[in-house]
């Protein structure tokens, strides 16, 4: 395999992950709304609010992006937020929540993804974190297995809901 | 017996006093069936001096709103007046965006809390506060409504999804591991 190099960066290179992140999105497009009837926006649109999303996290403290680089191309991401305690969740120390991690289709499978979790959890040590939080699409099997062998079992599920017909 | 009348009715941020017995039996829920295979993330230990300002925060935006479930002549703590008592509530408020889903409008519910008193369950007085929660919702024009269950709580899990709720996110937490040795 291709040497993979990770490389811890901020805002300066939001841009750089654009490729990686439409990737991830057009596989979650792909698979088709997790909520019926809920459509997933389309990639141009999904990239804009992401894009606004990761420079206001990435002008946090603690918040950062890790790159993957194979020969000079980005291949896979992480964005990495630290937050205060959750509401009503006692984490016994300060907390860190995995908001992104995306790999290319053509590279998923060779561990870069573990190798950015790594990453991740290598410099939230060193901030003295002491716990992460990763959310996810709700049916994204692989994600599942993947996370719970890292030591992240599922905790929490999200719903969404919609009003029954007519009134009552 | 619970075999009061129970009437379920809308209120706001002044009314949230009411619901601290309610809120305490939820709270004691949690952390009695703690999560140990998450390690150091389980529920805290709070206390309704420490919530209590969270709930009046999201009850201020604009149109939040409490449903309350109230049984007549109640005999235990919690009164609202006289003897009737809160046996079960719902907080909800709204959000606008829904990160890359297209929702149906502008913005979404967001069921912050849910809880009925044990001794009043299994009278459909949840089913009742719900039905109250999507009233409000359709006078609002708002479709849906999202809400965020702990896994093991698996009551409170198949609740919903009686209910008609779809999995949207996952949310996966643990203890960050120690370096590889």
């Amino acid at each position: 395999m291709r040497e993979i190099t990770i490389t811890r960066a901020g805002a300066e290179r939001a841009d750089d992950v654009e490729d990686v992140c439409r990737s991830l999105f057009e596989a979650v497009a792909d698979a088709g709304p997790a909520v019926p009837g809920i459509p997933v926006r389309d990639l141009d649109e999904t990239w804009e609010r992401r894009r606004a999303n990761y420079l206001e996290w990435l002008a946090e403290p603690g918040a950062f992006l890790l790159i993957a680089e194979a020969e000079g191309r980005v291949v896979g991401y992480a964005m990495v937020r630290t937050e205060g305690p959750l509401d009503g969740w006692d984490s016994h120390g300060p907390l860190a929540e995995l908001e992104s991690l995306a790999v290319l289709p053509g590279l998923r499978g060779r561990g870069i993804g573990r190798l950015l979790v790594e990453a991740a959890e290598e410099q939230l040590r060193a901030a003295g974190i002491s716990s992460l939080l990763i959310g996810t699409v709700a049916g994204n099997r692989a994600a599942i297995g993947f996370y719970q062998h890292l030591g992240y079992p599922l905790w929490a599920n999200q719903y969404l809901g919609r009003i029954p017909d007519g009134p009552r | 017996m619970n075999g009061e009348p129970v009437t379920v009715s809308y209120a706001g941020v002044e009314q949230l006093a009411d619901i601290e017995t309610v809120w305490w039996t939820l709270h004691a829920h949690h952390i009695e069936t703690d999560y140990p295979r998450h390690g150091q993330l389980r529920a805290e230990r709070q206390t309704w001096e420490s919530r209590s300002p969270q709930f009046a925060e999201l009850l201020q935006k604009p149109e939040a709103f409490l449903v309350l479930a109230v049984a007549e002549g109640g005999s235990e703590a919690g009164t609202v007046s006289g003897a009737d008592e809160v046996v079960g509530y719902a907080l909800v408020h709204f959000q606008s965006s829904a990160g890359n889903w297209r929702i149906t409008g502008e913005r979404y519910a967001e069921l912050e809390s849910l809880a009925v008193l044990p001794t009043y369950r299994g009278r459909g007085i949840g089913e009742r506060i719900m039905q109250a929660v999507y009233a409000r919702m359709r006078e609002l024009d708002v479709q849906e409504l999202s809400v965020r269950v702990v896994h093991a709580n698996e009551g409170a899990n198949r609740f919903y999804q009686r209910l008609g709720f779809q999995p949207w996110h996952a949310t996966y937490a643990g203890p960050i591991p120690d370096p590889p040795g």
